[in-house]
């Protein structure tokens, strides 16, 4: 992986965890670390990030409501 | 072991519900697997890993118990299945490693993961409770934490293994800050929001630190309170194994590439220059070697052990020899040095018996204090007891009872008050040890041991003793 390419990704979960807000008080302790591994998985992480969040786009603009079930 | 017909599982293995461990009655090493977990040995035990990690010791050999239906039939419960395991001559935990064996134990998990996520399997989790040492060798020993990749799922274990492998390293090499204490504290190791308060802005340049450090606490501090399943987003999002090796490759070589840099200690030094002449030394080798091959030894203890000279004159003479000593750089190069010769018998561990490791976690009997976990037939106590006495206070005749409580031979050097230690100890301290005298020692001594050989040095200042105790040996371990 390049350096450009992993400096992208560090940017783009910067962002993604910046904006994240805290909902109710459940403790979760390890979604975090959960998280920080697409980042440490490289290149293959981007895309992992862009669907994670694609998603929830699609769901804040009301084009998409629910998140698939698998 | 079975007391009255029922199973003790060993205080330790409780965490993981799917397998647990206990001891048969022939002092070997059994564990019990769920019906799942059974699945996953199946699976484990088919691979190429299996075969190399258990060919070449880095992974404890193990096999399905030979009379696995009548032990299944004595543990009652929901147990599907019995693994025999092959034994550790003595068990050790992370916070009596020195900064190399720390290193080495984590590499080998990372190791071992890798080789099994090519081969559909992974760790669930990652602690250094999982590997035990054949001397300087380290072993993976947790069998029931290797299992079947589950696809789309995160490393579980990456979190635990920050925290007690990665961050204890990272403030050794980084700041040259010894973890054993912040282990010792904490069987949970180092949070990411700590270890992330203790590094500086410069620091978040070094490697490691700005990702697994500073973003893992900041991803922690924000995720804390989510109500979302990260879990199920993860998969859905196409989170995949590739991930998951990506990032151990990069640990492996993060982890590969840390160092610790300490140079000098107070003791490290000691070897070459201690206040012996030549000539004592020589003598006290040849006492301690005639001691030792006295009979044929099971597990030895040198208790200040320095860089390990006499543990090795005794290693020939004994199965396994545990060496401890309070300073860690001492430690350090003991273990490099025994790694280096392939010395397979010597443990090294850093440990100080003023102030020795308690038993911790649950109950207190998830990590055992050093005696619970195998008695020796042979204690050396050389250039010791002055520190123990003098130095840590401790009542002389209350260290010749607990070394008679141990059970075994002692050979033990009594450091008269003219030596140059002795007054180097006493310098800055009122006198108050009238205990502290060479007739009182020998007097106590005698009440618990016989005296089977004496030798005094040609300094005159230092005597040695070769100690049986009177009562015999009350078996090892």
């Amino acid at each position: 992986m390049t350096i450009r390419a992993f400096g992208f990704a560090l940017l783009v979960c910067w962002c993604v965890m910046a904006a994240e807000r805290p909902a109710a008080a459940y403790l979760d302790p390890g979604s975090g670390s959960m998280l920080l591994q697409v980042l440490l998985g490289g290149v293959a992480g981007v895309a992992v990030i862009a669907k994670l969040y694609w998603g929830r786009v699609l769901s804040l603009l009301g084009i998409r409501r629910d998140q698939p079930k698998e | 072991m079975t007391a009255a017909g029922r199973t003790e599982y060993e205080p330790g293995s409780f965490r993981d519900r799917s397998a647990r461990v206990f001891f048969g009655e022939d002092g070997r090493v059994y564990r019990a697997l769920t019906a799942p977990a059974l699945e996953d040995w199946d699976a484990l035990s088919a691979t190429r890993l299996f075969r190399t990690f258990t060919g070449d010791g880095r992974l404890v050999s193990t096999e399905r118990a030979p009379d696995e239906a009548s032990r299944l039939a004595a543990l009652g419960g929901a147990w599907a299945a019995v693994l025999r395991h092959q034994t550790i001559p003595f068990v050790s935990y992370p916070y009596e490693w020195s900064f190399s064996m720390l290193k080495d134990a984590s590499l080998l998990q990372l190791d071992l993961l890798l080789a099994a996520l090519d081969e559909g399997l992974i760790l669930k989790d990652g602690t250094p409770y999982n590997v035990q040492w054949n001397g300087t060798r380290p072993v993976f020993i947790d069998i029931g934490s290797i299992a079947r990749v589950r696809p789309g799922e995160p490393w579980a274990g990456y979190r635990q293994f920050c925290r007690q492998c990665l961050y204890p390293l990272l403030l050794q090499a980084y700041k040259n800050v010894s973890a054993q204490a912040w282990l010792r504290g904490s069987l949970e190791g180092i949070s990411a929001e700590a270890c992330s308060r203790l590094m500086s802005a410069r620091d978040l340049l070094r490697p490691g630190v700005l990702t697994h450090v500073y973003l893992q606490a900041q991803a922690e501090a924000r995720t804390a309170t989510a109500t979302r399943n990260v879990k199920d987003e993860l998969k859905r999002a196409g989170f995949s194994q590739a991930l998951i090796k990506a990032n151990v490759q990069r640990l492996r070589k993060l982890v590969g590439g840390l160092e610790w840099g300490q140079q000098r200690s107070v003791w490290s030094e000691y070897a070459d220059r201690n206040t012996y002449q030549p000539e004592e030394s020589e003598q006290k080798a040849a006492f301690v070697q005639r001691a030792a091959a006295a009979r044929p030894r099971g597990l030895v203890w040198d208790l200040g052990s320095n860089t390990g000279r006499f543990a090795r004159l005794a290693a020939a003479h004994a199965r396994h020899v545990v060496a401890v000593d309070a300073d860690e750089l001492s430690v350090e190069r003991m273990y490099r040095g025994l790694k280096a010769d392939g010395v397979s018998n010597v443990l090294p561990l850093v440990g100080n018996v003023a102030d020795p490791s308690p038993g911790l976690g649950w109950r207190g009997r998830e990590r055992l204090p050093l005696p619970d976990r195998g008695r020796p037939d042979l204690v050396l106590c050389l250039a010791l007891i002055h520190h123990v006495v003098l130095g840590a206070n401790v009542p002389l005749d209350e260290f010749i009872e607990w070394l008679a409580g141990l059970g075994g031979e002692v050979v033990i050097e009594f450091v008269g008050r003219a030596d140059p230690m002795v007054e180097a100890l006493l310098r800055h301290k009122e006198d108050l040890f009238d205990d502290y005298d060479h007739a009182y020692f020998e007097s106590r001594l005698a009440a618990r041991f016989e005296v089977a050989d004496r030798q005094e040095l040609s300094s005159g200042t230092r005597t040695l003793y070769h100690a049986v105790p009177r009562r015999g040996p009350s078996g090892g371990a």
